[in-house]
C-alpha cells in the first residue's frame, strides 16, 4: 500500500490540510452512524448488516485539517468476495486513505480484529473506534482498551456512536494518527511460509512496474492465500504473464488455512490479556431469538408482525388521508367555480389538481409505512427475518439473504434491488434482482387502497395484506422457475451475524421515513405532474367539441387501440391507458384515473366517480389490482436493473415475464371470478 | 441452572394459564368468524348475527392464538427444564403491542366516525370496533408487571437476585 508522505510542518502555517479518510469495518458495527456524526450528513443507517452497499463521502473541518471521509461498505477481511466487499477492499487497498478508522463492535472483539491484522499487515494507518461500549458493559464484560491499544499498536477510542459519545476523541486520534508513522504489523507464520513469502518478495522486488511503496509482504501474503484478484492487480501493473504464473504457483489452499489460523492465534492471545467476559452468558438478544428464530414459531411470528404493520398503517392513515382528501376537494371546487376560462379550469381542476390530488392523497400510508420498515429495521428485527425464511428461501432456491431486498421491495424497488450487492453467488444475486419487481412497492399501495377501500370495505386490509402475500408467492415461484432453468446449481450457504436488538429510535425511524418518502413527494412535485398534465391534454384533445376524457378524445384512440388484449381482464379503456402512463412511475396509475374519471380532486369525488361510472365493479378492481402488483416495474426499476445485472437481456426479460404473469394472473381471477357469479 | 430451574418453575403456570386462555378465546373468535361469514352471506335473521357480543375477525383470532402457541411453548420448555424466560418475554411484547394496535384503531375509529362524521362511520358503534383481544389484555399486563425484571432491560439480574 502506498502512503502519501505527509508534510507536518505545513501545519503550523495554518493552511487547510487534507486527509483522506475511510470508515471501515465489518458489517453492521456502526460505519455509517459514525460517518453521520462526523460529516452531519444522513446517511441511511439500519441495524442489520448490509445496510451500506457503496462508498459514501462527506467532509468535515477540524483543527487544521479537512478531512475528506469516505463510508465504505462493511468487510470482514480484504479478501472480498461480494461486490460491496470489493468495493470496500479497493479503496483501502488502491485509493490509498491516509487514514483508515476501523469501526469495531466492542461486543464481537475477536472477530473484528481479523480485519485489523489486515489493515496492519497492509500498512495502513489505522485508528480503531471502538463502539457499542454501552452493549459491552449492559453484557457485564468489559475490555481494557489502554491495554488493547499498546499490545496491537493502534489508538484506540472509546465511543458509542449513535449517542455522538467519543466523536471529538476520534478527531484527535484521527489528527495525531496522520501525524506519526506506524509500522506495519508482522505476525510470524510457521517457517515454510516465512520462507516461501520471502521468495515470493525477492520475485516481487525483481518485477519494475510494481509501485516501490507498495507493501510487498501484504502482496505475497495475498498470493499465498491464493488471492483470485490478485493476476488482476498484477495485470494492471502490466506484470508478464510468465511472472504471474510463477508468483500464482506459490498459492495453496493449506496455507490459506494455515495464514488463517496464525491470524486468529495472534487475536487470541491479545483478547486473553484484555477482554472480560461478563457474568451473563445468556443476553435479552438471546432469549428473544430462542423464540423469533424457532422453527416452528418463527414464520407465524413474522406473518403476525407483518399483518399487525399493515394494520397499523391503515389505522394512523386513514384520518390524515381525509384531511387531505377534504383540501384537495375544497381546493378543486374552489377552482372550477371561479376560473371563467372554461380551458383552464378545466387544465386546473381536473387535471393538475385532480391528478396530484389522487397522488398525494396516498401520502400518509405511504410515510407511515417507511416508518415502521424503518423500526423494524433498527430494532434488529428485520435481519431475524431473513433468517427465520432461510430454510424456506432455499427449498425455492433461494438465499436467506435474499428475503432483505425483498422485504426492502414493499418500501422502494430501486434501493432493494442496489441492497443485492451484498449476496456472495452471482446466481443468488440474478435471481434476487429478477424477482424484487414482484415485492408491492409503496407507489402501487394507493391502487389497493382505492379499490379495496371501495369494493371490499371491512375487508379492505385483509384484501391488501393478500396483495402483498400474493406478490411473495410469485416472487417465490419465480424464483424456483430461475434456479430450475437459467441459473442452476446450490444456493450458496447463508451466513448472517444477528446483531443485537435495539430499542428503535423515533428520531432516526422519522428521518429514515421521511429520507424515502420524500421521493414520493419529489415525484408528484415533478414527473407526476408532467404525467398527468400529459394524461389531461390527451383527454381533451382534439379541442373544440369533444367531451372531455370521453370516446372521441385521443387518449380513448390509444386506450381502445390496447384495449381488446385487456378485456379478459375486465378493463376498458381508461384502466389500460391508466397502467401504460403507470410505467413512468405507478403513482400515475390513481394519478391519471383521478384525471380521466375527475372526480374533482378528492378522494371521495375520485370513488363516487368511480361508482357513478358502471365501469369498476369488484371483481375487475380485484384483477386491476392483480396486474398492478405484477405488471412491469417502473422506469426508475428498470434502470437500475440494467444497471446491477449489466444485461439488457435479463432486463427485457424481466419486462415482458413480469408483464404476462401479471396478465395471466389478473385473467384467472377475473375469469374465475365471473364463473362464479361475481362479475358486474 | 439451579437459578434456571426455580425462574422456569415461577413462570410455568402463568404461561400454562395464559395460553390457554389465549387459545380458547382464539379458536372461539375464529368458530364465530366463519359463522358471522356464513350468517352475513346467507343473510340469516338479524338476532343472530347480534348474538356474538363482538365482532369476530378470523386474522385478530390468529393473532391471539399465535401469542398463546408462544406460551403454551414456553410452557413445554419450562417442563423440559429449561429456561424460557424468552416466550413469557416475546409472547406478552406481541400481545402488548397488538392490544395497543386495536386500541389505536378504535380510537381512529371515535375520530372518524365523531370528528370527521365520515359517511361510513354512519351506522358506527363503539362495540364495532372493540376487538376480543383487548379483553384479554390484564394477562398480558399481569406478565409485564410481575415479571418486568426480565420483560425489560437493565433490571435482570436484580430480578434474580430476589428469587
Amino acid at each position: 500500500m502506498a502512503i502519501k508522505t505527509k508534510n507536518v510542518k505545513d501545519i503550523s502555517k495554518g493552511s487547510k490540510i487534507s486527509i483522506n479518510i475511510a470508515l471501515a469495518g465489518n458489517p453492521n458495527t456502526g460505519k455509517s452512524t459514525v460517518f453521520n456524526a462526523l460529516t452531519g450528513l444522513k446517511q441511511k443507517i439500519g441495524n442489520w448488516p448490509g445496510v451500506t452497499v457503496e462508498k459514501k463521502e462527506g467532509k468535515r473541518r477540524f483543527n487544521n485539517f479537512e478531512l475528506s471521509i469516505t463510508d465504505l461498505p462493511g468487510t470482514y477481511s480484504l479478501s472480498a468476495s461480494s461486490i460491496d466487499e470489493q468495493i470496500a477492499r479497493d479503496f483501502i487497498v488502491h485509493d490509498t486513505p491516509e487514514v483508515v478508522v476501523q469501526i469495531v463492535d466492542a461486543s464481537n472483539l475477536e472477530r473484528n480484529l481479523y480485519l485489523t491484522t489486515m489493515l496492519k499487515e497492509l500498512g495502513a494507518r489505522v485508528v480503531i473506534a471502538l463502539n457499542m461500549m454501552d452493549l459491552l458493559e449492559k453484557d457485564g464484560s468489559s475490555i481494557n482498551v489502554q491495554k488493547l491499544s499498546t499490545e496491537i499498536g493502534i489508538p484506540i477510542v472509546p465511543m458509542i456512536a449513535n449517542k455522538k459519545i467519543g466523536i471529538d476523541d476520534l478527531e484527535n486520534a484521527i489528527e495525531s494518527v496522520y501525524q506519526e508513522d506506524q509500522k506495519p504489523m508482522k505476525i510470524r507464520y510457521s517457517k515454510e511460509i516465512e520462507e516461501t513469502l520471502l521468495k515470493i518478495q525477492n520475485i516481487l522486488v525483481t518485477i519494475p512496474s510494481i509501485p516501490t511503496n507498495f507493501n510487498l509482504r501484504w502482496l505475497a501474503i495475498q498470493i499465498l492465500q491464493n488471492n483470485t484478484e490478485i493476476p488482476t492487480l498484477l495485470e494492471r501493473w502490466s506484470v508478464k504473464d510468465t511472472n504471474i504464473g510463477e508468483l500464482t504457483s506459490f498459492g495453496k489452499e493449506d496455507y490459506e488455512a494455515e495464514i488463517i489460523d496464525s491470524k486468529y492465534d495472534y487475536i487470541s492471545k491479545i483478547t486473553s490479556k484484555v477482554w472480560k467476559k461478563g457474568e451473563t452468558n445468556v443476553t435479552r438478544s438471546d432469549l428473544i431469538d430462542q423464540v423469533v428464530t424457532h422453527k416452528w414459531l418463527g414464520i407465524p411470528i413474522f406473518l403476525l408482525v407483518m399483518w399487525g404493520s399493515f394494520q397499523f398503517v391503515f389505522a394512523v392513515s386513514v384520518p390524515f388521508m381525509e384531511l387531505i382528501d377534504m383540501f384537495f376537494g375544497w381546493l378543486a371546487g374552489l377552482l372550477v367555480d371561479n376560473i371563467q376560462i372554461e380551458w383552464l379550469g378545466s387544465l386546473l381542476g381536473d387535471g393538475i389538481v385532480g391528478g396530484l390530488g389522487a397522488v398525494l392523497i396516498f401520502v400518509p400510508p405511504i410515510f407511515t409505512m417507511f416508518f415502521i420498515l424503518s423500526i423494524l429495521e433498527d430494532s434488529g428485527y428485520l435481519a431475524r427475518a431473513a433468517f427465520v425464511m432461510d430454510k424456506l428461501m432455499v427449498k425455492f432456491g433461494l438465499h436467506g439473504h435474499s428475503f432483505i431486498p425483498m422485504l426492502l421491495g414493499f418500501g422502494c424497488n430501486v434501493p432493494a434491488i442496489m441492497s443485492t450487492r451484498s449476496l456472495k453467488d452471482k446466481k443468488d444475486r440474478m435471481i434476487t434482482i429478477l424477482i424484487n419487481p414482484f415485492m408491492s412497492c409503496g407507489a402501487r399501495m394507493p391502487v389497493f387502497i382505492l379499490f379495496a377501500g371501495l369494493f371490499f370495505g371491512a375487508s379492505a386490509g385483509t384484501v391488501i395484506f393478500a396483495l402483498y402475500i400474493l406478490g411473495i408467492v410469485v416472487a417465490i415461484l419465480t424464483a424456483i422457475l430461475l434456479r430450475k432453468t437459467f441459473f442452476k446449481g446450490k444456493s450458496a450457504p447463508f451466513i448472517m451475524e444477528l446483531p443485537q436488538y435495539h430499542t428503535p429510535k423515533l428520531k432516526s425511524a422519522t428521518i429514515a421515513m421521511w429520507d424515502k418518502g420524500k421521493m414520493y413527494l419529489k415525484k408528484a412535485g415533478t414527473i407526476i405532474l408532467i404525467g398527468v398534465m400529459f394524461v389531461w391534454f390527451l383527454a381533451a384533445m382534439p379541442f373544440g367539441g369533444v367531451e372531455y376524457g370521453g370516446p372521441d378524445t385521443w387518449l380513448a384512440a390509444v386506450g381502445t387501440f390496447f384495449e381488446p388484449i385487456f378485456r379478459p381482464l375486465g378493463f376498458d379503456w381508461r384502466i389500460v391507458v391508466a397502467l401504460i402512463v403507470g410505467f413512468i412511475a405507478k403513482e400515475l396509475v390513481i394519478g391519471s384515473l383521478g384525471t380521466i374519471v375527475g372526480g374533482s380532486g378528492s378522494e371521495e369525488g375520485i370513488k363516487s366517480a368511480i361508482l357513478a361510472d358502471g365501469g369498476f365493479y369488484a371483481l375487475n378492481s380485484l384483477s386491476l389490482m392483480v396486474f398492478t402488483l405484477l405488471y412491469v416495474p417502473c422506469a426508475a426499476v428498470v434502470g437500475v436493473m440494467k444497471k446491477e445485472t449489466g444485461s439488457w437481456r435479463w432486463t427485457i426479460f424481466s419486462i415482458v415475464y413480469s408483464t404476462v404473469i401479471a396478465w395471466l394472473f389478473a385473467f384467472a381471477v377475473f375469469q374465475i371470478g365471473s364463473l362464479l357469479g361475481f362479475g358486474l | 441452572m439451579e437459578m434456571v430451574r426455580n425462574t422456569s418453575k415461577n413462570i410455568k403456570t402463568p404461561l400454562l394459564s395464559g395460553s390457554l386462555v389465549f387459545l380458547i378465546a382464539a379458536i372461539a373468535e375464529i368458530i364465530l368468524g366463519i359463522f358471522k361469514i356464513y350468517a352475513d352471506s346467507k343473510e340469516l335473521e338479524e338476532h343472530w348475527v347480534n348474538a356474538i357480543p363482538f365482532p369476530p375477525g378470523i386474522f385478530p383470532a390468529l393473532s391471539i392464538f399465535i401469542i398463546g402457541l408462544v406460551w403454551l411453548a414456553g410452557y413445554f420448555v419450562c417442563i423440559r427444564g429449561q429456561d424460557a424466560k424468552g416466550y413469557l418475554l416475546v409472547g406478552t411484547v406481541i400481545a402488548l403491542g397488538f392490544i395497543l394496535l386495536f386500541i389505536l384503531i378504535l380510537l381512529t375509529d371515535v375520530f372518524n366516525a365523531y370528528a370527521l362524521k365520515l359517511e361510513d362511520y354512519e351506522d358506527w358503534t363503539v362495540l364495532a370496533s372493540l376487538r376480543w383481544i383487548i379483553f384479554l389484555s390484564p394477562i398480558p399486563i399481569f406478565f409485564a408487571i410481575k415479571y418486568r425484571g426480565f420483560t425489560f432491560p437493565g433490571r435482570r439480574r436484580e430480578h434474580i437476585k430476589a428469587k
